[in-house]
């Protein structure tokens, strides 16, 4: 199709923020993820300090009711689909490809898709607070709460289409690194030689494509009995709101794996680095991942113990859930044995790796207690959930998510974060932590329900939460803490070299950065902790490796060129979704949008298969026609 | 980057136009023969059935993904990945209809309590009020025992009119779940003000004002004339949400119930 | 293609190299399949838990039309057959077949297309629409999904066709034509769990008729 490609020549060496926004470089993508991400944690986190000063003391007017019920629900919407997620997303951009020996991912533009859709369908959920409209259904929207006439207005619609978008974006992503991980490892990384974040992100993007496409189901049903009058999930036509449940936690309980695989593939890197150790029990912690992520399948109904599923029912989850506890108690017993007998390195990285082991045990525990329904009877939506949740989010998640920050930031930068300043932010994050939440198993065995907007002092909570948004205090300095740490230490920060910690992995081997080709000649892998074994065997033979690989002119090398269709298709995305969602007086105006939309979409599909691949490239008659790069 | 024609080649042997043809007839004769499994009025429905024709299309399903979709003479790998997909969602969704109890169709208890039989033809959808009771919860606590002789009053003048404006009742805007109509499928709701009678109660409430003025302002305007004993939570708007013609037929239905 | 050395100049890295020697969209469209058996899967079971559950008519057994979908089924499966033809006629270079063949699975798809337009239509004049019931809802979504996945499919295929037209189509870019054809044939398969479990098995659920819930009748082999 010359005349699509005519159109729209592929961009020629972008600069600035043209750069930016045709970029296809997984680096630069990582970046992009990591920011965007960091932003909308901090006002998830925002969110949660107005949640918490609501509940500081009873009977509080802080905000009306329908505000707290739109806090808590982007709160949590915000935290798992634009901070979490996304956060993990910005790691396996930067680090998948250079761990495994490779230029970039296996489908660069399908990558920059990923992210701009990321960003768009961030961005809509985020714009119904404009309208006084967010989301205020609780982010797991249960239905008929979600249905009309209980919610009128377009918040729902928001968090369905919002949602939907960011599916696809993390779709498009799980695909990318599916592909990427099994068909781009340099030669000699058999897959029981891949660093252990690169496994995890593997579990995680099957997990993810398989997931997904189960709530998008659940998603379509919602909106079109919303918006179509049916009566999928309300029984006014003979529908079950219980569907919903379990079309959402059939993808909700393989989602938490997805937030919690990559942190304890960090951590499983970080622990050895730091204690000067290879990882105990290598295979093993392989295999427990691999069972998490087969065994996540089956326990859904956990969340549904209080429904009414009946005693079969509910003691074959219970079983279920039981046993799932095995192979995540296996990897901790693993992670202790690294650092056993290990020469440790307590570096800001370090601290929140074993900070996450501890936290994530705790929140492990009560997990269990969870697990075996009866007593789940009592636990269900109390403040006792809400403590298990933060304790394996945030002292799981988060704190892993922190370790890699901590850990692969010099590689990204160059410079290392300033080590005083971490330490204060760790130990600032760890204390509050626990004062925020350790409170809440109290609150929820004493009786305290989720999602309430206040209480009265006659049930004896006020003590408790008032502590708990002390805690909140606490972790909001150590943020700040973390953001003049970053800040500073980008402007300032001490050079890294190229391999600050001495460690196995393969991107320590290029610069840091790395230039934009990653490898100049790809590697050869000897084994398990690759670089070790380099090093090692270099300092025997009396010529210890002193620097990065050499750089060689970029031009020599072919990399994927920038392109501007990923954007332009995010863009249709978001542009179909808003279609849904505006209002028009006259209903008929409403249609053309999703038509341009669709128009939008194809044209950008059309481009990107088309557009060659290179910008000086011409075709020249008779010269084959490339489907396309991708 | 595009092809490299040694990888197909490397893969194993292409069929023929001969064997792709064979297994062509092959599944069009195993369509066949499902389709004339089920001519006989005995085999229709029945469960007997159900082995043999569920059997019959996973060997459709198979000889596609083996030798159209080649499967069968490609890399292993190829077969796990989607093979893992398939039987998760084999394995999700029968969980899922074990815990609906959805390995026979039948109606649960509020189906069985509500639904409405159909007949073809220009009377609509309702049910005649002849058609007998269905037979299960005759003695069921829920006053809807009466509904199915109900149906009948419901054709007024204009049948399809009658058919619109219920349709618009119970439909997306959600009035049938907060307001009760005896003979109204899906009209349960107990939230607002039951509304069996309305076109003769809305002439009555408010003196002076005329049951169909009643009727549109109580839409337009939730909290006009509010009814005790009911909070007034009846939403805004519900009226922009229609068009000028739904909205006279929602009217005219709810006139009807006299 | 796996390459064996280790340190490799750069100019000639192998640009096609895989770790496994499977190309990468391929593998990349094995694993979307994949996935998309969970989509169709969630509709498919949303439709299986409802069966029976509808509260007004019409019910499956009233409209549910087996002999005139048995015919649509037949030209979707006589479509994946000129598929592989088309796909086998770009691995001999065969210009003229690799159009004919293109087209013809286009086209057959795009009866299918029709047919399911009628369908749709006749249901909706006995008052079936997505919103009157619980069977109008999983059927319409379910079936309106699948269609729109063939409609797409149909759109990618007429690509090809137009790029064919060109010359631009054999040997050296098969895989794009395998690839289009191995959307399309799991399109043809998720159709044939459809057509069993919607209509050889569910089109003869009957709404309450005469306190029998499930009486057979000979409606359904009438048009």
């Amino acid at each position: 199709m010359a005349t699509i490609t005519d159109v729209l020549e592929r961009p020629a060496n972008p600069t600035g923020l043209w750069s930016w926004i045709t970029t296809v470089d997984h680096k630069r993508i990582g970046i992009l993820y990591g920011v965007t991400a960091f932003s909308f944690f901090l006002i998830a986190g925002i969110e949660a300090g107005i949640i918490r000063m609501q509940l500081a003391v009873p009977e509080n007017g802080l905000v009306s009711p329908d505000v707290y019920n739109q806090m808590f629900t982007m709160h949590a919407t915000a935290m798992i689909f634009m901070a979490i997620m996304p956060l993990s997303a910005a790691f396996f951009n930067f680090v998948i490809p250079l761990a495994i020996g490779a230029r970039d991912v296996a489908f660069p533009r399908l990558n920059a898709f990923s992210y701009w859709s990321f960003l768009f369908g961030a961005l809509l959920i985020h714009s119904s607070f404009l309208f006084g409209q967010a989301p205020d259904a609780g982010w797991f929207s249960y239905a008929p709460l979600t249905e009309e006439p209980y919610s009128i207005g377009k918040g729902i619609d928001f968090w369905a289409l919002g949602l939907q978008v960011l599916g696809v974006a993390s779709l498009a992503a799980a695909f990318n690194f599916v592909v990427t991980i099994i068909n781009l490892r340099a030669p000699g990384m058999t897959l029981m030689r891949m660093p252990l974040f690169v496994w995890m992100t593997l579990v995680t993007s099957i997990l993810l494509v398989l997931a997904f496409p189960v709530i998008t189901v659940g998603l379509i049903e919602l909106t079109m009995d919303r918006s179509f009058g049916t009566h999928f999930f309300n029984t006014v036509g003979g529908g079950d709101p219980l569907m919903w449940q379990h079309l959402f936690w059939i993808f909700g309980h393989p989602e938490v794996y997805i937030l919690i695989l990559p942190a304890m593939g960090i951590v499983s890197e970080v622990l050895p680095a730091f204690s000067r150790k290879p990882l105990f029990g290598y295979p093993v912690v392989v295999f427990s991942g691999i069972v998490i992520g087969i065994m996540g399948w089956a326990v859904w109904s956990h969340h549904m113990f209080t429904v009414g599923l009946g005693p079969v029912a509910n003691s074959v989850f219970t079983i279920t859930t039981m046993l799932i506890a095995v192979p995540t108690g296996v990897k901790i017993f693993n992670w202790i044995g690294t650092m056993w007998g290990g020469s440790i390195k307590l570096n800001t990285a370090m601290l929140y790796a074993i900070g996450f082991v501890a936290l994530f045990i705790v929140g492990g525990l009560s997990g269990v207690s969870h697990a075996v329904s009866p007593s789940d009877a009592q636990q269900q939506d109390t403040y006792y959930i809400v403590a298990h949740i933060h304790y394996v989010l945030f002292g799981g998640a988060i704190f892993g998510l922190f370790t890699g920050i901590y850990y692969w930031f010099p590689k990204v930068t160059g410079k290392l974060l300033d080590e005083t300043l971490g330490k204060i932010n760790f130990w600032l994050l760890f204390i509050g932590m626990n004062i925020t939440f350790f409170p809440m198993h109290y609150l929820g065995m004493n009786g305290m329900p989720r999602r309430i907007y206040t209480y009265s002092t006659e049930y004896g909570w006020d003590f408790l939460n008032l502590l708990a948004t002390a805690g909140y205090f606490v972790l909001f300095v150590g943020m700040l803490v973390f953001i003049v740490n970053v800040i500073l230490s980008v402007k300032n920060g001490k050079e890294s070299g190229h391999d600050p910690w001495d460690a196995p992995g393969l991107e320590w081997t290029i610069s840091s950065p790395p230039p934009s080709y990653n490898f100049a000649k790809v590697p050869q892998v000897l084994g398990q902790d690759h670089y070790w074994i380099v090093k090692r065997q270099a300092e025997a033979a009396g010529t210890p490796i002193m620097g990065p690989e050499p750089f060689v002119d970029p031009a020599t090398i072919h990399m994927p060129n920038p392109s501007y269709w990923p954007i332009v298709t995010a863009f249709g995305l978001l542009l179909l979704a808003v279609g849904f969602l505006i209002e028009f007086p006259w209903q008929y105006l409403k249609f053309p949008i999703p038509i341009i939309a669709g128009l939008v979409i194809f044209t950008g599909v059309m481009g990107w298969s088309f557009e060659p691949a290179a910008p000086e490239e011409h075709h020249a008659e008779g010269d084959h026609s490339e489907e396309g790069h991708h | 980057m595009s092809s490299v024609p040694e990888t197909q080649h490397d893969e194993g042997r292409h069929p023929t136009f001969k064997q792709y043809a064979f297994i062509a007839i092959v599944l069009f004769v195993i369509t066949a023969i499902e389709f004339l499994i089920i001519v006989p009025k005995s085999l229709q429905g029945a469960p007997v059935v159900l082995a043999p024709l569920i059997l019959l299309s996973a060997v459709k399903f198979a000889i596609v993904i083996m030798y159209y979709m080649h499967l069968r003479f490609d890399h292993k790998l190829l077969s796990i990945v989607f093979l893992s997909g398939l039987v998760l969602a084999f394995a999700a969704f029968s969980a899922l209809m074990l815990l609906f109890s959805s390995f026979t169709p039948e109606p649960r208890a509020y189906a069985k309590a509500h639904a409405v039989p159909f007949t073809h033809g220009a009377e609509g959808h309702m049910a005649k009020a002849d058609e007998s009771a269905h037979g299960s919860d005759s003695g069921d606590a829920e006053s809807h025992s009466v509904e199915e002789t109900q149906p009948a009053e419901q054709t007024s003048s204009s049948a399809s009119d009658g058919m619109i404006g219920q349709g618009v009742f119970t439909g997306v805007s959600g009035c049938a779940g907060c307001h009760m109509i005896e003979g109204v499928p899906g009209a349960v709701g107990q939230l607002g003000p039951e509304l069996t009678n309305i076109g003769t109660v809305a002439a009555t409430r408010i003196a002076g004002t005329e049951a169909r003025d009643y009727i549109v302002e109580s839409i337009k305007n939730p909290t006009a004339y509010l009814v005790d004993g009911y909070a007034p939570i009846m939403p805004a708007g519900l009226a922009d949400q229609m068009s000028d013609d739904e909205f006279n037929s929602l009217v005219d239905f709810l006139m009807s119930k006299q | 293609m796996a390459h064996v050395g280790g340190q490799l100049p750069t100019s000639e890295v192998d640009h096609t190299y895989t770790t496994t020697g499977i190309n990468h969209r391929k593998l990349l469209m094995w694993v979307f399949l994949g996935s998309d058996c969970l989509f169709f899967g969630s509709l498919i079971a949303t439709y299986m838990v409802y069966r029976g559950q509808s509260l007004v008519g019409p019910y499956p057994i009233d409209i549910i039309d087996i002999p005139v979908t048995t015919i649509s089924t037949f030209v979707l499966l006589c479509s994946s057959f000129a598929m592989v033809q088309a796909l086998a006629a770009t691995n001999k270079n065969d210009q003229k077949g690799i159009q004919i063949w293109l087209f013809a699975t286009a086209f057959m798809g795009a009866i299918f297309i029709g047919f399911q337009i009628y369908e749709f239509n006749a249901f909706r004049l006995e008052g079936l629409f997505v919103w009157t019931n619980l069977f109008g809802s999983t059927f319409f979504t379910l079936t309106g999904f699948h269609g729109a996945h063939v409609t797409l499919g149909i759109v990618w295929i007429m690509v090809l066709f137009f790029v064919a037209r060109k010359g631009k189509v054999g040997p050296h870019n098969a895989l794009d034509v395998e690839l289009c054809g191995l959307y399309w044939h799991f399109v043809d398969i998720v159709w044939i769990v459809i057509f069993t479990l919607l209509y050889l098995v569910g089109g003869f659920d009957a709404g309450p008729v005469a306190g029998v819930l499930t009486e057979p009748s000979l409606l359904s082999l009438l048009a």
